[in-house]
């Protein structure tokens, strides 16, 4: 994927021993392009200049800093940490409000979040056996599983 | 017995569904979302299964899931590829339950050219296809580029997430006690594809002020109106009118003979006159199942509770099974399982069972358990209908009640549709949030693959004659 091109070539920075200075000033700029990436995907042509499309981008990116537990200072971010801090921020970006869309041929669209996907979610019965249902967004899936895990399911008694 | 007319009309039903994918298949794409190392890159060694020749984790699962998008493609057409931008990412899950995974649309579109109806929602699959090129396309991120995203449990299986219940990724449907992510995989699709509402059916609000293609379809036939000409208050009135929201698409209705039993499960009393009706039943999973004509005899309660319920959660006292035996026994849901309270009144020599739910709601789930030394037919019915037929069961002598059911198929009705033959979505109450609406009713027989229940006998045919998912999606446009 694009995103994770782009981590590759910092690869080599993170790698070397480098001052603390540096090093900060490395993720400053690694944080600010993951956010400017993040505003340039949101500004589509396609985006209608709503004040929702305007604002989701700003609340979406944002810096990433990385702190060692033990010295609890600053530290380079390994790159599967980047590709999962992108990965969150581009779910976030996929889960927040629904996005206003334009098409230039004046079609009306709504990019959609995790809200309106519909989960697949399983639990054991007394039995053993697994009963499978569905539940709308990804708030109240986790809310069935949590639910689910305490009752242990009705449809054996 | 098929007239000639009836004959041709099913021919010419099964030809509508199966010409269009003729034309030309779909190129419904996966879009891997996945980093190195994870999810469908996973490179945990494996052994092949059930068909599936991948050597790791994420190539038996990458496999497996383009196995079931290729079985949409033989079935779609569309002048564009059908991204799905899916990923393996560890999901809610407990030792006890879990998210097996979701998908939907990426995008909505509405009032494009190509649309058969202005102001309806289409999800961005069908509206592309329609409109003749790709609604979602130039964005850098292919996440908003492709047409439905979907995401599965890479945690399922492990020790705090269901252990014990991977998903199986063979590809041969051979998935035994694990759960077969090609079913999952299809199902999950079918919602992206256009098996869903996406009117909230709790509050009856459109989303965004428009209705969805598949609210032209979802027909009422209480009223006799769509979800798309309702008001808000109709829709939630609706969303819970058990058994009384179909699916009003022509493909759909031609295809339901060819699919659908004959044969809806139903309880018909027949005295005294004060409770005489049908009765919507549940059906066990265990035990015979319900015939035509049916099995006759008196309601007979079963009484082991202070309080005048009857459990049978322990062998019948001689009160009891002298109640019982011979008639239909009645009993309460609650404290044991379905199988031995029936498995109790069998013993004590009663004919059939019939549950009551403790719980409020219709229309009346099935009876789950397995028990193979159970030789009587079993149903559950509401709490609302069990009130009703105790009352007029007080008056009863110690063998007999003069409360007369037959427990059968009614073989007038296909399993699954309504009187007119079009087949039920599923509308209980209370409403089932991401159940409800957007899925076929359980009653179908067979089990269909949009049952909100995705049930362990599901096959890898989304089509006639096994299946009506294709026959949908024909109605809304594809």
């Amino acid at each position: 994927m694009k995103g994770e091109t782009d981590m590759s070539r910092h690869d080599s920075c993170a790698g070397r021993a480098v001052s603390r200075r540096k090093r900060i000033c490395l993720l400053a700029g690694m944080a600010l392009g993951l956010g400017l990436l993040a505003m340039a995907q949101e500004e589509a042509r396609k985006a209608s200049p709503s004040a929702a499309a305007a604002a989701a981008p700003a609340a979406q990116s944002g810096m990433r800093a990385f702190i060692d537990p033990v010295t609890k200072q600053l530290r380079p971010g390994e790159i599967d940490e980047y590709v999962s801090a992108r990965r969150t921020t581009l779910r976030s970006s996929f889960a927040p409000q629904p996005v206003q869309l334009r098409h230039p041929s004046g079609a009306a669209g709504v990019r959609l979040g995790r809200t309106q996907l519909v989960y697949s979610v399983a639990t054991i019965g007394p039995d053993g056996r697994l009963k499978l249902d569905c539940v709308t967004g990804n708030k109240k899936a986790g809310e069935r599983v949590m639910s689910s895990s305490r009752k242990g399911g009705p449809d054996v008694e | 017995m098929w007239s000639k007319t009836r004959f041709l009309a099913s021919i010419l039903a099964a030809a509508l569904v199966v010409l269009p994918a003729s034309l030309g298949a779909a190129n419904v794409v996966l879009i891997n979302g996945d980093p190195a190392g994870q999810g469908f890159n996973d490179p945990t060694p494996v052994a092949p299964v059930g068909g599936n020749t991948g050597t790791t984790l994420g190539a038996q699962r990458l496999i497996a899931f383009q196995h079931a998008l290729n079985i949409w493609s033989a079935q779609l057409s569309s002048p564009i590829d059908i991204a799905v931008f899916a990923t393996f990412e560890p999901l809610p899950c407990t030792a006890g339950s879990g998210v097996l995974g979701a998908a939907g649309p990426v995008s909505l579109w509405r009032d494009f050219t190509g649309a058969q109806f202005g102001g309806h929602w289409y999800p961005d699959a069908l509206a592309s296809k329609l409109f003749g090129a790709d609604l979602s396309t130039g964005d850098p991120d292919p996440l908003n580029n492709a047409e439905i995203q979907a995401l599965f449990n890479s945690d399922l299986g492990s020790a705090n997430c269901l252990a014990g219940s991977p998903f199986y990724l063979g590809l041969d449907n051979a998935h035994g006690t694990a759960i077969d992510l090609v079913a999952v995989v299809l199902h999950e699709v079918g919602h992206g594809l256009g098996f869903a509402t996406f009117t909230d059916g709790i509050t009856g609000a459109y989303f965004g002020g428009f209705p969805g293609i598949f609210d032209r379809f979802a027909l009422d036939t209480s009223t006799n109106k769509t979800w798309d000409v309702m008001t808000d208050a109709e829709r939630v009135v609706s969303a819970v009118n058990a058994r009384r929201l179909v699916w009003n698409g022509g493909i759909v209705s031609a295809s339901v003979p060819l699919v659908l039993q004959l044969g809806d499960p139903q309880m018909n009393v027949s005295a005294p006159a004060g409770v005489a009706g049908t009765y919507l039943v549940g059906t066990a999973g265990f035990g015979p199942p319900l015939a035509s004509p049916g099995l006759s005899g008196n309601l007979m309660p079963v009484v082991d509770q202070a309080n005048g319920a009857g459990l049978a959660c322990n062998p019948l006292s001689a009160t009891n099974a002298l109640a019982v035996n011979g008639n239909i026994a009645v009993v309460d849901r609650g404290t044991c399982t379905f199988v031995v309270k029936v498995k109790n009144a069998q013993d004590a020599g009663a004919r059939a069972v019939v549950v009551v739910d403790n719980a409020a709601g219709s229309p009346p789930p099935g009876l789950g358990g397995a028990d193979p030394t159970i030789t009587i037919p079993a149903v559950r019915i509401t709490l609302a209908d069990g009130t009703a037929l105790k009352n007029a069961l007080r008056f009863r002598s110690r063998t007999r009640s003069g409360v007369l059911a037959n427990l059968n198929l009614n073989l007038a009705v296909r399993s699954g549709a309504d009187a007119a033959g079009r087949a039920l979505l599923y509308s209980p109450n209370p409403y089932q949030d991401g159940s409800s609406i957007s899925h076929w009713d359980t009653s179908a027989t067979p089990n269909l693959l949009m049952e909100p229940a995705i049930n362990s006998d599901l096959s890898h045919v989304v089509a006639v004659p096994r299946d009506l998912t294709l026959s949908q999606l024909r109605d809304i446009g594809w």
